[in-house]
């Protein structure tokens, strides 16, 4: 019975003053919608960084360059192109690392790619049959790079599924020829997609490759490695396999100490790992500023209901007078703001859905993924804030003494 | 019945004491209609506060039907006023932007007693007292005669022991103070209690009792003439 008058009570106090409403709801709305959206960006960036480093193939041990050093001053990582034909040798040795199946070392560059008046810039890999294995390549067109191409120099191009939309959006690129510089190419393969969006360095769909004598014969040069790519046996051995690698390196550049290492050798999992890590502090950083902006929306809750506790002190005065206990007054003021602000929150719900669904989409194209947790989170949130900011006006409000509050003008 | 004995109110610290009601010794019975009339100061309000268990006496004790209930609790107070007290206002103090029916209903929702029966027993005294056709408008789309009318209406769904009437008329025009008055008249041919607080003679004289204080003393307190036989 009592519920039913405080719904009413808080549905005309609330309807009142629709314009402070909304203003003092306001901070609430934009808390909540923040936390939302960066909670759905955060798994969404994490989601399409764990597809694509899983897209990389199963069990991979990738070995890149390490840092540079020029004149005792350490570079960045990969300035070196450190990964020399003596390191192949020595990790191809069944000896040095007995849980290794498949070697794959490649070349790359950033290449422009031309087929009649199309064109596309993209990652060229220079590499062996057996990157399609190591990277978990599939083929839905042709074939992939073989052995022969390798040996007679062949210049024939496999192309990533993005490439192929760019440079044949309505044609068979098979057999077609494409021209990189001065070199042609002919088109013997496209790969399937692994699904990957978004542009740079992750996409797995967004490259070509061509056979590695080719690539260091004809387009780059006689360079070393840009990376090493290595299949453990299975899952089980990996980490055996990873120091089988480390090892074999370290024993060919002939130091004992591993931070002298001119190589960097990463596993599927490290590299899993290191970069949830940094998406999660970073998701965490924005979740704290949206949080703050939460608190500073329930103490401007906190203001309203102290400002309209005062207004209504007329009502409070009558309400005890006809029998109201000073509980009935705390619950009923509580009640109002602990609705106001879980009407806050369900706007704040929706519209922090909206703006994750046009960021994913637009912003940053990663997969839009609303996660049920944080929804609850959001309501139990904005309905705690209610309780915390709206206790002490409703303190204030069940403590007027009721002559007084009769008489205020 | 209400019986005051020895009733003291005193405001402030010792060094600066200020008493605003001075030893009152009185008796009410059921069924009286009493009007309490003094200067602004003589301790009427304070009077009809205490009276109204709005506020509690300094010294001396206050027997409601009885029961002395001068020490009591602050939430026992209410759940007192809630069955005993029905009170009518100056400025009327009807919860604004809400039906006529709402408000009338307010004092049974703190006794948890909101359904169909007294939602009918509303509409009844709405009816009696002339008003049933606005129970469905807001408070802010009424005259203030309707006004005060819906606020003795509240009082009465809590079929109170006293009537208490602070100044009710002080805001209306001469018309609607008549029909407000002679609604109090009707109640207590009826059988209710009603105590009227006013400044004004006239109005005080429509009772059948008259006490008047001064400076928070009881100067006088007679049976007003046209109603001895």
């Amino acid at each position: 019975m009592k519920f039913m008058e405080f719904l009413l009570s808080a549905k005309t106090a609330i309807l009142t003053n629709k314009g402070r409403t909304i203003l003092s709801m306001l901070g609430i709305i934009i808390g909540i919608s923040s936390v939302i959206a960066m909670i759905s960006i955060g798994k969404g960036a994490q989601s399409k960084i764990t597809s694509n480093i899983q897209s990389l193939g199963s069990n991979v041990i990738i070995v890149s360059p390490g840092n540079a050093t020029v004149g005792n001053v350490r570079q960045g990582l990969g300035t070196a192109s450190t990964l020399t034909q003596q390191y192949v040798d020595a990790l191809s040795s069944r000896f040095n690392t007995p849980d290794i199946s498949f070697i794959s070392p490649s070349v790359s560059k950033n290449e422009e790619i031309i087929y009649k008046n199309q064109n596309a810039v993209t990652k060229l890999n220079g590499v062996y049959p057996q990157a399609q294995i190591v990277n978990n390549i599939t083929i839905s067109l042709g074939s992939f790079i073989t052995i022969p191409d390798v040996s007679n120099n062949f210049h024939v191009i496999v192309l990533g599924p993005i490439v192929e939309s760019e440079l044949f959006p309505h044609v068979n690129p098979i057999g077609k020829t494409v021209s990189i510089g001065q070199t042609l190419f002919t088109v013997i393969g496209v790969t399937a997609s692994k699904g990957t969006s978004g542009n740079g360095v992750f996409n797995q769909d967004d490259q070509v490759w061509i056979p590695i004598t080719t690539a260091k014969n004809t387009l780059l040069g006689n360079i070393n490695y840009s990376s090493i790519n290595l299949e453990a046996k299975n899952s089980k051995v990996m980490n055996k396999a990873t120091a089988e690698v480390q090892n074999t390196l370290m024993k060919a550049q002939g130091i004992k100490n591993p931070n002298l290492a001119n190589f960097t050798v990463e596993n599927q999992t490290q590299i899993l790992s290191t970069l949830n890590t940094i998406t999660g502090t970073f998701t965490l950083l924005l979740e704290g500023i949206a949080g703050i902006s939460l608190i500073v929306g329930g103490i401007g809750i906190m203001n309203i209901m102290l400002v309209s506790v005062t207004e209504r002190t007329r009502e409070i005065g009558l309400r005890k007078a006809v029998g109201a206990k000073g509980s009935d007054i705390m619950i009923q003021f509580l009640f109002e703001t602990i609705i106001l602000t879980l009407i806050s929150g369900t706007i704040g719900i929706l519209f922090g859905i909206f703006l994750s669904f046009i960021i994913s989409s637009f912003v940053i194209q990663i997969p839009f993924i609303i996660s049920i947790s944080a929804i609850i989170i959001a309501i139990t949130v904005s309905a705690s804030i209610g309780f915390v900011f709206g206790l002490f006006p409703a303190y204030k409000a069940s403590k007027l003494s009721a002559i007084e509050a009769l008489r205020y003008e | 019945m209400i019986k005051l004995e020895g009733i003291y109110k005193t405001y402030g610290d010792t060094g600066n004491l200020v008493t605003a009601l001075n030893n009152i010794n009185l008796l009410i019975n059921n069924g009286e209609f009493v009007s309490i009339m003094g200067a602004s100061g003589s301790g009427k309000s304070t009077l009809m506060h205490i009276i109204g268990l709005l506020d509690k006496p300094s010294k001396g004790h206050y027997f409601l039907n009885d029961k002395d209930i001068s020490d009591i609790k602050e939430n026992d107070l209410a759940l007192i006023r809630n069955r005993e007290i029905g009170f009518v206002f100056q400025a009327f103090n009807l919860l604004p932007r809400t039906t006529v029916m709402d408000n009338v209903m307010l004092p049974l929702i703190y006794r948890g007693e909101n359904n169909i029966n007294s939602q009918n027993k509303a509409m009844q005294i709405l009816d009696n007292i002339g008003i049933k056709k606005i129970a469905n408008f807001k408070t802010n789309q009424i005259s203030g005669g309707q006004q005060q009318r819906v606020a003795i209406a509240r009082a009465l769904m809590q079929e109170p022991s006293i009537l208490l009437a602070d100044e009710p008329t002080g805001n209306l025009d001469s018309k609607a103070s008549e029909e407000i008055i002679k609604i109090l008249q009707d109640l207590n041919n009826n059988g209710h209690t009603v105590i009227l607080v006013t400044h004004e003679e006239d109005i005080a004289n429509k009772a059948k009792r008259l006490i008047v204080l001064k400076d928070g003393n009881l100067l006088s307190d007679n049976i007003i003439k046209q109603h001895i036989l």
